[in-house]
Order: C-alpha cells, then sequence, then structure tokens
C-alpha cells in the first residue's frame, strides 16, 4: 500500500516506482537505439544494393561514382545514376510502403495475417496489369509507357474501395472485412487466370515477369512518385500511432481511452490503400514484405505503435533492399525477379526471431 | 428530472437498448446516482447488466437521457467522454505485445499530459492497485488475475468521477478480491461515483453503498445491501429458494437452499 490517497495529490510514486520508472525510460531508450541500428544496416544495405552488379563497376568505382559523378564516364554515369540508384532507392521505398501497410492493416484488422496480399489488394493489381498486357486495355488518356501501373494502381484501389462499399453496406467487423478481402482476391485471381489462359505466347511471358515483382523497371519518377505518396501518409500514420496501439486492446477499451475506432480504421485503410497500390504497381506483386516487416518489427520493439511504426517500415525497407542484393547476386549475371528473393530473404530471419522469441519464454 | 441536490449527479432517464430490434433495456430510469457511491449492479445472466454500463460508456446505441452534472454526456466528444468516464469491460485485454505501464499510459492518452507527468501519474496508479512489480511484465505474461488488475488500472489511470467496472474480481483469489474491492472502495469515498457489476451478492453487500437489481431489463430493485437482498428478491429475480443472513458490521451470507419451484425455463 502506498501513501498516495489523498485528494488529488501530483502523482506521488515511491522510490521504488522510480526506480522502474528509470527501468522503463532506458527500454524506450533501448527501442530508439534498435531502430537508428536498422536505419543504419538499411543505409549499408542499399549501398551494397547500389555497388552491386552485373557490370565491370566495382566498389571503388561504384562510391567514387555517387560522390563525384563528373568522374566517371557517361556509360558508368548511365549506370550507376539512371539503373543502380534508382534501383536501391525504390527497394528501400517499396520496402517501406509495403511493411506501412501491412502493419497499419495488421492492427486495424486485428489479425496478425493481414497485409496487401491478403486483403485482395495484390490479384487485383495483378489483374489490372494483365487487362492492359493481355488485352490493351487501360485507363483513358494514360500514356502507354504507364499504362500497366496505372491500371495495377486503378485496381488496387478499386478492390480497396469496394472492400471499404462491403464493410459499410454490411456493418462488418474486422473479421468479415478480412472475409471480403480473401473473396476479393479470389475473384481477381480467377479472372487473372482467364486472361492467362487467352494471352498470347509473348503476352504471358510479360504478366508472368510481372507477377513475380520486379525492380528492373526503377526509374526516377516510380521513384518520385512512391517517395511523394509515403511523404504524406507516413506524418499521418505516426500522428495515429498513439491511438494505433489503443485499438490492440479491443475496440471498446480503445473507444473508451477517447479513440474514435470507426474514423482511424477508415484512414488507417484509405493510407495503407496508398501506399500497397502504389508500390504493387510500380514493382509488381511482392509478398511476404507487407506480412514479415510488421512481424519483425513487433518481435523487435513491442507494439507501442510509437516504435513499432518506424521499425515496421525500416524492416521492410531492409529486408525489400536485401532481397534487391540477392537477386542481383544469386545467380550471376542475371536479375532474378525480386519477389522471389524476399521470400528467400524474409524466411529465415523470420524463422530465427520466432524461434528465438519461444526460447525466450 | 428535478436536480434538487447539490453537486453533480449521474441522472439516467427512459433509457432503451436493443440489439437487432430486441430491447435489452427497456425505458429504464435510475434514482440520481452521487458522487461517494459504490453502486453496485446485481441480477441474473443476460438481463442488461454489462449493457448499462456499455450505454453509459457510450459503446452501444442508447435512446433516452443520460446526464452527468446537467450535461447531456450522450453530446460529448470522445476525447471529453474518456475525461468523464472510466470503463472497465469485462473481457481481459488481449495478448497484445504491450507490458503493464505500456497500457496504462495508452489508457491515459485522452488527457494530454507531458510525458514524465503520465509516465508518473501511470506508476502511482499501479502503485495504489499494489502491482507496481508486474510494470515491465507484458500482458501475455501475466496470470487472469493479473490481467484483470492491470484491466482496472486503465479504467481508473485517467481518475475520472464516473468508473464503471464490469466484473472487476471475477478472476481474483480471495486476498486479491478484497485489496481490489477496497480500493475501489476507496475510489468512491474519494467522490468518485463508482458503478460495479458483481455476481458475488455478499462482496456487493459488503462494499456497496447501493444495491441496484435488474431483471430482463428493468428495475427491480434499488436500495441499501440490506433492504434490496431479500429472500423475496432472490426467489423473483434469481428464482432460488435462498436464506439471508445478516452478520456484524453489515455483512451479509446468502445461503441457496435450491432453484424456487416454477415452470423450468429451457
Amino acid at each position: 500500500m502506498t501513501h498516495a490517497d489523498g485528494n488529488k495529490p501530483a502523482a506521488t510514486v515511491s522510490a521504488a516506482g522510480l526506480r522502474t520508472l528509470g527501468d522503463y525510460r532506458r527500454l524506450m531508450w533501448r527501442r530508439r537505439a534498435l531502430v537508428a541500428l536498422l536505419v543504419a544496416i538499411a543505409l549499408a544495405s542499399a549501398l551494397t544494393d547500389f555497388v552491386s552488379g552485373p557490370s565491370s563497376l566495382g566498389f571503388a568505382d561504384a562510391l567514387r561514382g555517387l560522390l563525384d559523378p563528373a568522374s566517371l564516364g557517361h556509360g558508368q554515369r548511365v549506370i550507376l545514376w539512371d539503373v543502380r540508384l534508382p534501383i536501391a532507392v525504390l527497394a528501400i521505398l517499396v520496402g517501406m510502403a509495403l511493411a506501412l501497410a501491412g502493419m497499419e492493416m495488421q492492427t486495424i484488422l486485428g489479425n496478425p495475417l493481414a497485409e496487401p496480399f491478403t486483403l485482395g489488394v495484390s490479384s487485383s493489381a495483378a489483374l489490372g496489369a494483365a487487362l492492359a498486357i493481355v488485352l490493351g486495355v487501360g485507363v483513358p488518356g494514360v500514356d502507354l509507357s504507364w499504362l500497366v501501373p496505372a491500371n495495377a494502381f486503378v485496381f488496387a484501389l478499386g478492390a480497396l474501395l469496394l472492400l471499404q462499399v462491403l464493410a459499410r453496406t454490411h456493418h462488418a467487423g474486422p473479421e468479415t472485412l478480412v472475409l471480403f478481402g480473401i473473396t476479393i482476391g479470389f475473384a481477381a485471381g480467377a479472372l487473372l487466370s482467364l486472361l492467362q489462359f487467352v494471352a498470347s505466347e509473348d503476352a504471358l511471358q510479360q504478366l508472368v515477369f510481372w507477377t513475380m515483382g520486379s525492380l528492373a523497371r526503377a526509374d526516377w519518377p516510380s521513384v518520385g512518385l512512391l517517395a511523394a505518396v509515403l511523404a504524406v501518409t507516413l506524418p499521418f500514420s505516426w500522428r495515429a500511432a498513439r491511438r494505433l496501439t489503443a485499438l490492440r486492446l479491443g475496440d471498446d477499451r480503445a473507444r473508451s481511452f477517447g479513440v474514435n475506432v470507426d474514423r482511424l480504421r477508415l484512414w488507417a485503410l484509405v493510407r495503407a490503400s496508398l501506399l500497397a497500390a502504389t508500390a504493387v504497381a510500380l514493382v509488381g506483386t511482392i509478398g511476404f514484405v507487407g506480412l514479415v516487416g510488421p512481424h519483425m518489427a513487433r518481435l523487435l520493439v513491442g507494439e507501442d505503435h510509437r516504435f513499432l511504426l518506424p521499425a515496421s517500415v525500416l524492416c521492410g525497407a531492409l529486408l525489400m533492399s536485401l532481397a534487391s542484393v540477392i537477386s542481383k547476386t544469386l545467380v550471376p549475371g542475371v536479375l532474378v525477379p525480386v519477389g522471389i528473393a524476399t521470400s528467400l530473404v524474409g524466411l529465415p530471419v523470420f524463422l530465427a526471431l520466432i524461434t528465438r522469441r519461444h526460447r525466450r519464454r | 428530472m428535478n436536480p434538487s441536490h447539490s453537486g453533480p449527479a449521474l441522472e439516467i432517464q427512459h433509457l432503451t437498448v436493443s440489439y437487432r430490434n430486441r430491447a435489452v433495456l427497456s425505458d429504464l430510469s435510475l434514482p440520481p446516482l452521487l458522487p461517494g457511491q459504490l453502486v453496485a449492479l446485481v441480477g441474473p445472466n443476460a438481463t442488461g447488466k454489462s449493457t448499462l454500463l456499455r450505454a453509459l460508456a457510450q459503446l452501444v446505441p442508447a435512446s433516452g437521457q443520460i446526464r452527468w452534472d446537467g450535461q447531456d454526456l450522450l453530446a460529448l466528444s470522445s476525447a471529453a467522454l474518456a475525461r468523464t468516464i472510466g470503463y472497465m469491460p469485462q473481457s481481459l485485454p488481449e495478448t497484445a505485445a504491450l507490458n503493464v505501464l505500456e497500457v496504462t499510459l495508452t489508457a491515459m492518452q485522452a488527457q494530454n499530459l507531458p510525458a514524465s507527468a503520465e509516465q508518473l501519474a501511470a506508476m502511482a496508479v499501479l502503485e495504489r492497485l499494489g502491482i507496481d512489480d508486474l510494470a515491465l511484465r507484458r500482458l501475455d505474461q501475466l496470470s487472469g488475475g493479473q490481467r484483470q488488475v492491470a484491466a482496472l488500472a486503465q479504467a481508473i489511470a485517467r481518475d475520472s468521477p464516473i468508473l464503471l467496472l464490469d466484473e472487476p474480481t471475477s478472476a481474483l483469489d480471495l486476498r486479491h478480491q478484497w485489496r481490489v474491492m477496497n480500493t475501489v472502495r476507496r475510489l468512491a469515498d474519494d467522490g468518485h461515483l463508482v458503478i460495479a457489476v458483481l455476481h458475488d451478492l455478499a462482496l456487493a453487500a459488503q462494499w456497496a453503498d447501493r444495491i441496484l437489481v435488474l431483471d430482463r431489463g428493468r428495475l427491480h430493485a434499488c436500495g441499501t445491501p440490506q433492504t434490496a437482498i431479500t429472500p423475496d428478491m432472490l426467489r423473483t429475480v434469481y428464482r432460488v429458494d435462498a436464506r439471508v443472513q445478516r452478520c456484524e458490521r453489515g455483512r451479509t451470507v446468502v445461503l441457496i437452499d435450491g432453484p424456487a419451484e416454477e415452470t423450468p425455463r429451457a
């Protein structure tokens, strides 16, 4: 028992309590240090991504080229600045976007398996891309070179919009929302198979390549576009961090804490939709990052979203960047689709974290 | 309707709550409930006790009037409502990767305190409930009873004048039951209005000033433990034959002899 029973004194805490608070603050510093460490590792990975590649440019040349572009010949400059750097940066941005989308979806749906893939976003994007590739049908007025990503974007966003409409008209709870998402995903998948069935051999190959996900199409406009979407959504996610934490304790509790749960859920889904749709439109369907990034972060820093959010974003960036490195080096001279590499990278990391946690318990 | 007493009071008039066209509470009106009171809400299962708390916390749509201190509670913003009402749901917090201190801090966000003041206040709440040693323990590492006390910490963390507790002692052993009820009693003595759903009538009689007996969505009785807990009430509301023995210091023992004779319900 304590003596803190007077009439609302400034909170009085025992010496032991103050020590516990000191421990808590140290815990927060440890988490900040972890986030900083993730930044450093992600940057190192991006740099590795930048200096590795099939051309004859070595580590030292590439580094010199980054710091002093004038020292390079024209061909080398093009390789470094218009191929490798956009790929390295886009990998980071795509990882950030997918992991942030996955984290917000997992939190607002209270479902650890939620991510753009499970909610049908990726399959719908693939369907949109297939329409453009196979039938040449696309969003009117869009330049031909942007037809596939524009289509993918519209379909991905459309899937999430449909999800919202279904949820609203049926007053669906989070579980029903996930089921609706899975349904949409399967429907899009079936239509995609149909298109693949009727596609010419050429279109089919293009389509398969697209659905595997690739950073090879990275260029500066793509980088700028995704960076802009992240710049718009991230601050809002950050501002919602504490409310998202409250949501992890259940709707009733969050409401009683003063959180407008419906509004929080709606806007988080809008943000996640924008991020996932843009990322998938630019690089194709890439699984695993949106699922595993947030889980890695959760195991590292817990679920206080003020730490979980930056950690998720960074874990996603790191996974994607490592996958990009591996996609270049797995088979010498061949750029393996990065969607394959993400699973190869993510799986062992994820398994290691899970088994480590179970041993500690 | 006619606030003759001075100071704030919780006034509930013509409250109706329906789930899927079935009225769980129908036209419920209660006498004014005052700060300083510990009100025990009792009654058989599925009579609307939890629903009444949820309606007061505005977690279910309700019609009627709920006024506190002359203010219409139904018109408050969600943040203002969070500062007025602390609510402890029946379900224990899920297994989120959060520790007890973090969970308590999360409950305080509507107050917009500076971080250090918030942390001190949260720690003081944990010490008051005697779970300060669990502060950095994660929810999934707590026993059911410990989680329940942590849930109570979330409800009282904002120091809101009205506290709604849905079965705060259901998972607790005797010692912790006593400790929690003692804390809740002192919160009432400090000027909070505490409304707690309690299944244990002896516990209700020992600690509460007032007993509200709900029966199928309606108020059956409202009074002191002596006047509300009677063999008559137990027969009509709970449908059991029982004896009620009064012991010293207002303690009550309820002895159940068996189901009251009537046509059995499924």
